[in-house]
């Protein structure tokens, strides 16, 4: 077999629910921070969901000089630019001329939903009684033209924000497949190191849908948690009574590197990125198959590709996002591969406290079991009060628990039915 | 020569619908034969617009094009004919046969192992139409629009528009089930789905890929809003030409099916052509500037040439972006002048017939490409009269040129200043 090269995690920046760095979420999570409340950015109270998980307090517009970045930026991608911004100094790392070419970047990113305001002010120009007047939309369509509008529909507008922020002139990548963009965006980044595309890669994922056109499009799915009087209680993966899932909003993004050159330079790293297995249940658009079919090839996939078995995996950060379906299915994808394993693993889901990043999801995740393997402790699944008897692995109910891992797997499963599976580890441990 | 991936990738497959042919071979035989699928625009009445030139399907019909009814009711056009060509492609390949001589254990282990690789459009503006409705009576209230909303949007929409649709329903409609990716790269996507997978195959995650690139790009708003960019042209497409005056969006689709060497020669299967390198560079200069001078492009031709271990001379031609707006045309003909320098390399491109069809160009005209180098000859730009100044000295002709080797270079920008290229033969 050929020696993969190593990868190092040198660098994490989020910007989260709960927090708007990397030590203000951990803390957050830490002391069990829900980031689940009523929807403050507008009105939701026309639909059936009222709660989300929104970043709260944020503002980039003192950390970024050229305000032309800001003004072609969507939210999440400021989350982005912020989020990078953080992991590249975490890293200690300056982009460079000369490393320029060398840096790469992926991103797992968001869909393209209209603003609310822009597209009631579409509604208004060329909108009436009933029908799109595209013969005024012809005449006048050109002053109703916005370049700043124009450039945040571009699917890989974050993507070149991004670029031209840092001066990023490698392999540069944007993907989406939906609730798995991030972890698959992680899983590529890692690759296009070992293929020697790049020696740096800032790689990670951003999103919100939390937004008039977002909601409603999850809610007439009826995907979404309704418990408006309790919004901290809304996300209760693998819980019986769990009821949909919450949404997020934010961004993360990890610096990678080679292991040996992160070492050589007496890089602080967090963790390596061992493996990846990335599949396609091939199923159904929104259901993940009831036995776990597709997650579990890709379960077995992370291993293979990290060259390590089902021992060597101590903790699970789970997709888990409170539907029934997903975490039924998830769990079970975990049994088959973990077999009687599996109930020793303790297993969480921070999207109990964190909501559901959506594309950011798999990303902010992986960094998450990053810092478990760097602070050993463990996040808690929250809410998990009545067990449901077909999920009962260790869920890590009582609380954040401290304990050392070796190894961590992170789980990403999306709408469309990618499945990003990854491992993180702790370098010195494995050779 | 020798192939960047250390093995062999071959393509065993292809399918594509354009505006100048509902299959890969006749849109080629209508490009070779002079005729452009640019035309002015016929899904709406443009007749009171300025920039009515569009490159649509001529005989778009979705129930030929999607058998399954229940399946064409979840699908948006774009996905629609993303996944015809996915259609053509698969079965010029023959795989599906192959897989159903084996036995069930060893079709389940051929499906584990072939990959997804998609360019994908992302969205449309006009996905969103259907909350216009809902907007009515609210005067931009938002708890007023989500009390309407579930009268009037079907509660499937945002199923509907799922950008990784195509890529999820490939896997749903033949069952496979391997590595994949989605990408949204604007106009690089495409090409980007070719290189990806060509290094999943590279890595041995997988043996096949089914390669998907589609983009149905002609809709009013984003006619608007491209034009007043200042990138459309308001008649033709004619790159690198003194009368250029901008782009021209188009509908279609293109898909590839690619196997390693050795899968392919498991199966017996008809090999039509090889993926040798690719390379892909950004400029860092923001969403919509580009170099002036192609640093970008010039980066990505050295460097796929070097991967391909090949030299400028032995390149059998160039099929350029040649989008025909003229500060792409101007910086891409300065970077191919200094990489060919004064070696006659025959230049074409396939926008002028085709149009632009952004997400879907990389894997359609990767199809044209190949056609081009199986016939041995770059076919004529047939609108091209007289060139640029940028683009004196470049083997830009009207004509059909014959080629001195079976090497083809391709080339695709997008916004964010990227710049992509691979090389094929056949």
């Amino acid at each position: 077999m050929t020696t993969k090269t190593r990868v190092a995690i040198t660098g994490i920046g989020m910007v989260t629910p709960i927090g708007n760095d990397t030590p203000s979420t951990w803390q957050a999570l830490m002391e069990r921070k829900s980031g689940i409340a009523k929807i403050q950015s507008f009105d939701p109270t026309g639909f059936a969901t009222h709660i989300a998980a929104e970043v709260k307090n944020f503002s980039l517009s003192n950390q970024i000089a050229n305000k032309k970045l800001l003004r072609f930026s969507t939210p999440p991608m400021q989350f982005a630019l912020a989020a990078s911004i953080e992991a590249l100094a975490d890293a200690g790392l300056k982009i460079t001329e000369q490393n320029s070419s060398r840096w790469g970047l992926v991103t797992g990113s968001g869909m393209m939903t209209a603003d609310f305001e822009v597209m009631n002010r579409f509604h208004q120009r060329f909108y009436h009684q009933g029908e799109l007047d595209l013969t005024r939309l012809g005449q006048k369509g050109a002053d109703y033209f916005n370049l700043d509008e124009f450039a945040r529909t571009q699917n890989n507008c974050g993507l070149a924000l991004l670029q031209q922020l840092h001066g990023i002139r490698g392999y540069t990548i944007a993907v989406h497949t939906a609730c798995a963009s991030g972890g698959q965006a992680l899983g590529l980044g890692m690759q296009t190191i070992r293929r020697g595309d790049s020696d740096f890669v800032l790689v990670g994922g951003f999103d919100s849908m939390i937004n008039p056109i977002g909601v409603a499009g999850f809610s007439l799915l009826g995907a979404l948690a309704t418990d408006n009087d309790q919004p901290t209680r809304a996300s209760r993966p693998f819980e019986l009574t769990r009821n949909g899932f919450v949404l997020g909003e934010g961004a993360a993004f990890l610096v990678l590197e080679k292991l040996d050159q992160a070492r050589k330079r007496g890089a602080k790293i967090y963790a390596e990125l061992a493996g990846e297995g990335n599949t396609l249940s091939s199923y159904r658009i929104t259901d993940s198959h009831p036995s776990g079919d597709g997650a579990i090839q890709a379960i077995e996939g992370a291993l293979r590709d990290a060259q390590m078995d089902i021992t060597q995996i101590d903790y699970i950060n789970a997709h888990g996002t409170s539907t029934k379906m997903n975490d039924f299915s998830e769990t079970n994808a975990i049994k088959a591969v973990f077999k009687e394993r599996a109930y020793q693993i303790p297993t969480s889901s921070t999207k109990s406290l964190t909501g559901h990043l959506i594309s950011a999801a798999g990303a902010l995740e992986g960094a998450l079991c990053a810092l478990a393997l760097t602070h050993h402790r463990l996040p808690m699944t929250a809410n998990l009060l009545q067990a449901d008897p077909e999920c009962d692995l260790d869920y890590i109910t009582e609380g954040p628990r401290a304990q050392p891992i070796s190894a961590a797997l992170s789980n990403s499963f999306g709408f469309g039915g990618s499945n990003s599976c990854l491992i993180f580890r702790n370098p010195e441990l494995f050779s | 020569m020798s192939s960047a991936y250390g093995k062999r990738i071959v393509i065993t497959g292809f399918g594509a619908v354009t505006s100048a042919g509902e299959t890969a071979l006749d849109s080629f035989s209508a490009l070779c034969s002079g005729q452009t699928g640019i035309a002015e625009i016929q899904q709406w009445d443009v007749s009171q617009w300025n920039f009515r030139y569009g490159a649509e399907l001529k005989h778009y019909d979705p129930k030929t094009y999607i058998k399954d009814r229940k399946l064409l009711k979840l699908l948006s056009r774009h996905d629609i004919v993303g996944l015809y060509a996915v259609d053509q492609a698969l079965q010029q390949s023959e795989l599906l046969e192959y897989r159903s001589s084996l036995g069930e254990t060893d079709q389940a282990q051929l499906n584990e192992r072939v990959g997804i690789f998609v360019g994908s459009t992302g969205n449309r503006f006009d996905q969103q139409y259907d909350y216009l409705a809902a907007l009515d009576d609210t005067n931009g209230d938002a708890k007023q629009f989500g009390l309407n909303v579930f009268n009037c949007v079907h509660p499937m929409w945002l199923l509907r528009i799922l950008p990784n649709n195509v890529l999820a329903y490939i896997g749903i409609q033949y069952g496979f089930k391997g590595a994949n990716q989605n990408i949204v790269n604007h106009a690089i996507g495409g090409t980007q789905a070719v290189a990806e997978a060509c290094r999943h195959l590279s890595s041995g995650v997988i043996d096949r890929a089914v390669v998907s690139a589609y983009g149905c790009n002609v809709e009013p708003e984003g006619q608007i809003y491209y034009s007043q960019l200042g990138v459309l042209s308001s008649k033709d497409l004619k790159p690198f030409d003194q009368h250029h005056q901008g782009t021209i969006l188009a509908d279609g689709a293109g898909c590839l099916v690619l196997e390693t060497l050795e899968a392919a020669q498991a199966r017996q299967a008809k090999i039509y052509g090889e993926v040798i390198a690719d390379a892909v560079i950004s400029e860092a200069k923001g969403v919509f500037s580009i170099d002036p001078q192609g640093t970008g492009i010039e980066q990505v031709m050295q460097q796929a040439l070097t991967n391909a271990n090949l030299k400028a001379q032995e390149l059998g031609m160039v099929v350029a972006h040649g989008n025909a707006n003229p500060a792409s045309d101007q910086s891409e003909a300065l970077a191919l002048s200094r990489v060919l320098g004064s070696h006659k390399v025959p230049i074409t491109g396939f926008k002028w017939s085709l149009g632009h069809h952004l997400s879907g160009c990389g894997v359609i005209e990767t199809i044209m490409a190949l056609l081009s180098v199986r016939e041995n000859m770059a076919p004529g730009i047939a609108n091209f009269e007289s060139a640029i100044p940028e683009a004196k000295g470049l083997e830009l002709s009207a004509q059909h040129q014959q080629l001195q080797s079976p090497y083809a270079l391709l080339l695709t920008r997008g916004f964010g200043s990227l710049n992509a290229g691979l090389i094929i033969t056949a």
